[in-house]
């Protein structure tokens, strides 16, 4: 079935989001691979893990649109397939920023950690929900310290203090935008999360639990384009 | 995003999990985690006004606490004989206090300092009682002396002030922006920080709510400034020197506070618990607030 060509109802946003988010992933990795031979050696393989990021992704939404329209069901466990590749590599790219003023690989595998239990346990959270309120609480506080833990990390921890004192008003402002993504842009997560059934904006908005991936789509092509650029930007300025 | 907001934010998300667990708090529960809090944070935070003051002005002793009693017993007056003009009074100077304690920092134009602080503050506590009007109309209308106050509660009055004040103060922002005076960093945060107490305030109830807000944006925030201040004047200062000046005032004050509520639970003074929980917080409220703008200012 899923050979088949699929077809998409022009009303369903869910299908509309899968679908230009695979084609954005893929233009942003065409983009950041291109572009990898315009910056300073230092800076390719952060652009390199930029265009991974959105490669990998956009390999993931061309399946889970497909499996999306011929199913009608939420592609979790590809989602977090996705995400379990994805993530770990966002973290890299904080470690590789701030490498140059003195991040050690102990800080790389902090982060890897924190993003992994976040994701595993809000997979577990998703994946083994019963339904209840309790199961998704549960769950989502656990997968919650990860995040808290990456956050505190970019804003006041080391990756902020590492910034700090790279020299680099670049660098600077490009870990408080990647800080940034991560409060606001890793924060729509939860607001899919919390839509699935049991969740609190289910049960107590009755959001419906369709919108789970509207919420996840909407954040992905926030969150790896826009990190993206972010490393994209940091690399041109320090290359000029 | 400071640290201050940091905390904030993890605070409503472990509360919003805890009173989930819970189909409804009652006003008692309410009451005591407030009380517990605003006692131990919220009375720390005024408890060195004496010596902020006298690290920026020089006056005797016996003046300074003079005016300061004096402050407290015209507003003590002022209540007996106007609740209802002191109570205007009191979110009025409290909410040019928050605004001010919030942007202290910001160097802008006299003009824009003096529109934002009280814009920013009657936003807050407009934005705390139009999410939280029913329950703010169901606590005062249960003791007399405290129904009288509810002229101020107008629903529609409430929303228009929730609106003006609020619109106010993302432009006021993005005019300290716009002019240089407050960076793009900056700028967002302030701009997150609105958005997650508006997220506050109507997750949780009015007691809950402003007692997050009093004590973890106000309170911790200002005696962190206090502390870097006594610090920058003395390199030795450590925290327990400050523990140390911050615990007779706050004893004293808590003592004193809490022997008032006792009369009034008692009997032996005529007022209903709430209302004098009110006056007392407002006639310490006015001096701290003038201490605190010569703090800021000088």
């Amino acid at each position: 079935m899923l050979l088949d060509i699929q077809i998409l109802d022009p009303n369903d946003y869910v299908g509309f989001t899968f679908f230009i988010g695979y084609m954005a992933m893929l233009a942003a990795s065409v983009f950041f691979f291109f572009e990898r031979g315009s910056v300073d050696k230092k800076w390719q393989l952060s652009l390199l893990i930029s265009g991974l990021i959105t490669g990998i992704a956009a390999v993931h939404y061309f399946y889970m649109r497909d499996y999306y329209l011929a199913t009608g069901d939420n592609p979790t466990f590809f989602r977090y397939v996705d995400w379990t590749l994805t993530v770990p590599l966002m973290c890299v790219e904080f470690y590789l920023l701030t490498k140059a003023a003195g991040a050690k690989k102990s800080l790389l595998w902090k982060l890897i950690i924190a993003s992994v239990w976040m994701l595993v346990a809000g997979y577990i959270g998703e994946s083994f929900s019963d339904g209840t309120a309790a199961h998704s609480v549960k769950w989502g506080v656990i997968s919650t310290i990860g995040y808290l833990y990456i956050l505190y990390a970019a804003w006041f921890g080391e990756v902020a203090q590492l910034a700090e004192n790279s020299g680099s008003a670049a660098v600077k402002r490009g870990v408080r935008t990647l800080a940034w993504f991560v409060l606001v842009g890793w924060a729509i997560y939860p607001i899919g999360y919390m839509c699935m059934d049991g969740g609190w904006l289910n049960t107590s908005l009755g959001w419906a639990s369709e919108n789970v991936d509207l919420w996840y789509n909407i954040a992905d092509a926030i969150n790896k384009i826009g990190f993206g650029l972010v490393v994209y930007n940091i690399a041109v300025t320090e290359s000029k | 995003m400071n640290i201050f907001t940091f905390l904030f934010v993890v605070s409503t998300y472990l509360l919003f999990i805890i009173f989930r667990s819970f189909t409804e708090v009652s006003l008692e529960s309410q009451l005591l985690f407030s009380s517990f809090f605003i006692l131990i944070i919220g009375i720390p935070h005024g408890a060195i006004d004496h010596v902020l003051f006298f690290k920026k002005r020089t006056l005797s002793q016996i003046k300074f606490y003079a005016i300061y009693l004096g402050l407290i017993l015209v507003f003590l007056v002022l209540w007996i004989y106007f609740p209802f003009w002191s109570l205007l009074l009191f979110l009025l100077i409290s909410a040019f206090h928050f605004g001010e304690s919030q942007f202290s920092e910001i160097k802008a134009s006299n003009l824009i300092k003096y529109l934002l602080y009280p814009v920013w503050g009657i936003a807050l506590l407009s934005t705390l009682m139009h999410y939280n009007l029913l329950e703010l109309i169901d606590i005062t209308t249960y003791f007399k002396d405290t129904n009288d106050l509810q002229i101020l509660y107008d629903e529609g009055f409430i929303f228009q002030l929730y609106l003006i004040t609020n619109i106010g103060s993302v432009i006021l922002l993005l005019l300290l922006a716009v002019k240089s005076q407050m960076n793009l960093d900056r700028l967002f945060s302030e701009l997150f920080l609105l958005i997650i107490l508006h997220i506050t305030f109507y997750l949780f109830p009015f007691l809950i709510a402003f007692t997050m807000y009093f004590v973890i944006l106000h309170s911790i925030k200002v005696m962190h400034q206090e502390y870097q201040f006594l610090k920058n004047d003395n390199d030795t200062f450590k925290l327990i020197d400050f523990i140390k000046i911050l615990l007779p005032y706050s004893l004293l004050s808590i003592f004193f506070t809490a022997l008032i509520i006792a009369l009034s639970y008692v009997g032996i003074i005529s007022y209903s618990v709430p209302l004098v929980s009110i006056i007392i917080i407002s006639v310490i409220t006015l001096p701290h607030a003038i201490v605190m703008h010569i703090f800021y200012n000088e």
